[in-house]
């Protein structure tokens, strides 16, 4: 061990390039897409599109963000668009059903979130299954839950239940969330740019958000350096349900409905979007910063990509093409791991 | 009032409805090929960029494939640049993907499916702008801004009726699964019609209600009707409205065995819709339908027709046919381009057609 550490490393070009790509690629990349489809699509530069970017990636961010937290103590919610939707429909269902105000529907949402969290960290942390397979059974019930608290039926304006036509509507404040904007920036990005900002905060400049790291990375030596281990992954799992709840009001807000299991498409793509992050800086783990990158790239891509009528298929290859690239560089490029 | 509202209103009273639906949709005009409209290429068309936008809510799926080609070999016969925005089924995707759309100056938008509660910002936005839009098979209201072009619904679901009438013999009855998800238009105009023959009809006996829409509406609503006719026996149709609940319902017969006992009525047509019906015994017996890229070519028809002011009115129903599985065999039909040469009446080449687009 000792003599290895002493030896220099060899600082040949090849290994300053292969450094460079590990560090900068991916943003390179991101770079020179823009650029791209800014010379050749006039709209795509224009600040209103960009807006139209940000806003796409909004709610992916805000979900990938929760995902990184769970990440970071290593730990993995498969439960994030089960929480969103069982969010989407309590909400919706509080204003169209219960004819409740924009703020109690959001409150009610959002504990409907957390509740996923306490679920996971029950059978997490209490129950001892492992992450993937408790997640994996909350999203079933947390789904089926969701289901039959509407009867199978979407959540809209007029619905029927039971024979009776509901008369609560979406609130002007909920719907604010989707298309209001503070200073003509949307309302879903200055939500988002709030959420990163605040994880960021918390998993790079406070003592918590090294314990969480230092969870993750050995669980074992955490818990003897003094760190209570399982406090931290029930906060983890309490702020992935939280985030994919606040996610679930954008996305609601949005469509001014509560649609069917419209939420389980954003697990994965929150998941893409927390994986694209490890090669974001060479991080070579979930961070905030990386995971707020997958999500911005791929609206971006997709973004460009529609300006010239790639049909849909052709995106999700795309976009596979990019997680392919996003892993090489952290797993290949990246410090061989032992 | 949305759409909807007013469509369930209508349901809520059978015995005036004729006399409602007339008052309720006061403002949908029928849509006529005006005597002012241009008779030659209008400048803006035949200068180029000229340009449609396309939004589209559901676009996997062979009746979304089929619509969108019809509507890209339109927009090439007329000259006409595309955009196409795909939503993936996420409404609050395709609510920002018509706000973009909108933002990007096109001289008509075409919007494949849709929730007006979801895409109203946009549509406003549109109407600002002083864009035509197109409202193919969504559930949005017409308006001065906004027209409608729809398939006759409740005259597709009448014909299969109509078809299972003349197959069981004059009379309708025995037990029968019922394959709906409310909240969807065409889906909550066909249950109407369903609601009527019922109502007309005490021999039906509706044993079940199953149906699901999702990525994986066929797969997920065989499993349903799998539980349904077991739970069932005495089965003797699977009313589907929908082609993906079709298959779905001709799957679940396919693997008990019951293709001797229980027929599907189903909904759409597609060359795969085509090859399940004239496979070996399929119990889906009968569709209706109008052709799908028929369908996606006037919705473009029409759409470049309000961006040069051809047309009066704002409301055009595409009429259905109804097709059995005979008649596809008897006329060795095996997919939807045949179908046009085999069913003159699914084609509508004259309809919306201004003098211009010749």
């Amino acid at each position: 061990m000792g003599t290895t550490a002493l030896k220099a490393p060899k600082r040949s070009g090849i290994e300053a390039t292969k450094q460079f790509v590990y560090r900068y690629g991916l943003l390179a990349v991101l770079g020179l897409m823009i650029v791209y489809f800014t010379v050749t699509q006039p709209f795509f530069g224009t600040f209103i599109n960009a807006m139209f970017i940000l806003q796409a990636a909004s709610i992916v961010a805000v979900v990938g963000l929760g995902c990184t937290v769970s990440m970071t103590v290593g730990g993995f919610d498969l439960s994030v668009g089960a929480a969103m939707s069982l969010s989407i429909m309590a909400a919706a269902a509080a204003m169209v059903v219960g004819e409740f105000s924009g703020t109690v529907a959001i409150l009610i949402g959002m504990c409907a979130g957390l509740a996923v969290g306490v679920l996971n960290s029950i059978l997490i942390v209490y129950a001892r299954i492992p992450d993937l397979v408790a997640t994996l059974s909350s999203l079933f019930l947390i789904n089926g839950l969701t289901l039959m608290g509407v009867g199978g039926q979407s959540v809209a304006k007029g619905m029927v239940i039971n024979g009776e036509r509901t008369q609560g509507e979406f609130t002007p404040l909920f719907k604010w969330i989707g298309s209001g904007d503070v200073f003509s920036v949307p309302a879903s990005v200055v939500i988002a740019a709030t959420v990163f900002i605040l994880v960021t905060v918390l998993l790079n400049f406070t003592r918590w958000g090294r314990a969480f790291y230092a969870v993750g990375g050995n669980p074992v030596a955490a818990a003897a350096a003094g760190i209570r281990v399982a406090r931290y992954r029930i906060a983890a799992y309490l702020i992935s349900g939280g985030l994919a709840s606040i996610a679930g009001m954008m996305l609601a807000a949005r469509s001014n409905r509560g649609d069917v299991n419209v939420g389980d498409p954003f697990l994965l793509q929150a998941v893409s979007a927390a994986l694209v992050g490890y090669a974001v800086l060479g991080a070579n783990k979930p961070n905030a910063f990386g995971t707020l990158i997958g999500a911005v790239f791929v609206a971006a891509l997709i973004n460009g990509l529609t300006m010239f009528n790639f049909p849909y298929y052709a995106q999700s290859f795309v976009q596979g093409v990019l997680l392919v690239v996003a892993l090489l560089m952290s797993y290949t490029l990246g410090p061989s791991r032992r | 009032m949305s759409i909807q509202e007013k469509i369930k209103n209508v349901a809520l009273a059978p015995l005036v409805g004729a006399l409602m639906a007339s008052a309720a949709w006061a403002d949908q005009i029928p849509l006529t090929v005006s005597a002012s409209a241009p008779s030659e290429v209008p400048a803006s068309v035949s200068d180029g960029g000229f340009k449609i936008a396309v939004v589209r809510q559901l676009n996997v799926g062979d009746v979304y494939q089929a619509w969108i080609t019809g509507v890209q070999e339109e927009a090439e016969k007329l000259g006409v640049e595309l955009s196409i925005f795909n939503a993936d089924g996420d409404n609050a995707k395709q609510a920002l993907q018509l706000q973009q759309a909108v933002a990007e100056g096109p001289d008509a938008i075409v919007i494949g499916w849709g929730f007006g509660d979801s895409l109203q910002a946009g549509l406003e936005a549109a109407s600002a702008a002083g864009i035509p839009v197109v409202a193919s098979n969504a559930s949005i209201e017409a308006s001065d801004s906004v027209t409608l072009v729809n398939q006759s619904e409740h005259l597709m679901m009448e014909g299969i009726m109509q078809q299972m009438q003349s197959d069981m013999g004059g009379a309708v009855a025995g037990d029968m699964i019922y394959v709906y998800v409310a909240g969807y238009r065409p889906l909550d105009l066909r249950d109407e019609i369903w609601r009527k023959w019922k109502d007309a009809n005490p021999g039906i006996n509706e044993v079940a209600q199953i149906g699901v829409v999702n990525a994986n509406t066929a797969a997920e609503t065989a499993n349903q009707a799998i539980a349904a006719l077991q739970a069932n026996p005495d089965t003797v149709a699977i009313v589907a409205p929908y082609d993906e609940f079709t298959k779905g319902a001709t799957l679940a017969i396919q693997e008990l065995g019951l293709e001797d006992k229980v027929k599907a009525y189903g909904m759409d047509i597609s060359t795969a819709d085509i090859s399940v019906m004239i496979a070996d015994k399929s119990p889906w017996v009968a569709t209706a339908t109008t052709d799908m890229k028929n369908f996606g070519r006037i919705s473009l028809r029409v759409a470049a027709g309000e961006a040069t002011d051809a047309y009066e009115g704002n409301n055009l129903e595409i009429p259905p046919l109804v097709i059995t599985r005979d008649d596809l065999i008897s006329n060795g039909v095996t997919n939807v381009d045949q179908l046009g040469e085999a069913f003159p009446g699914l084609s509508t080449p004259g309809l919306a057609l201004a003098p211009w687009m010749n």
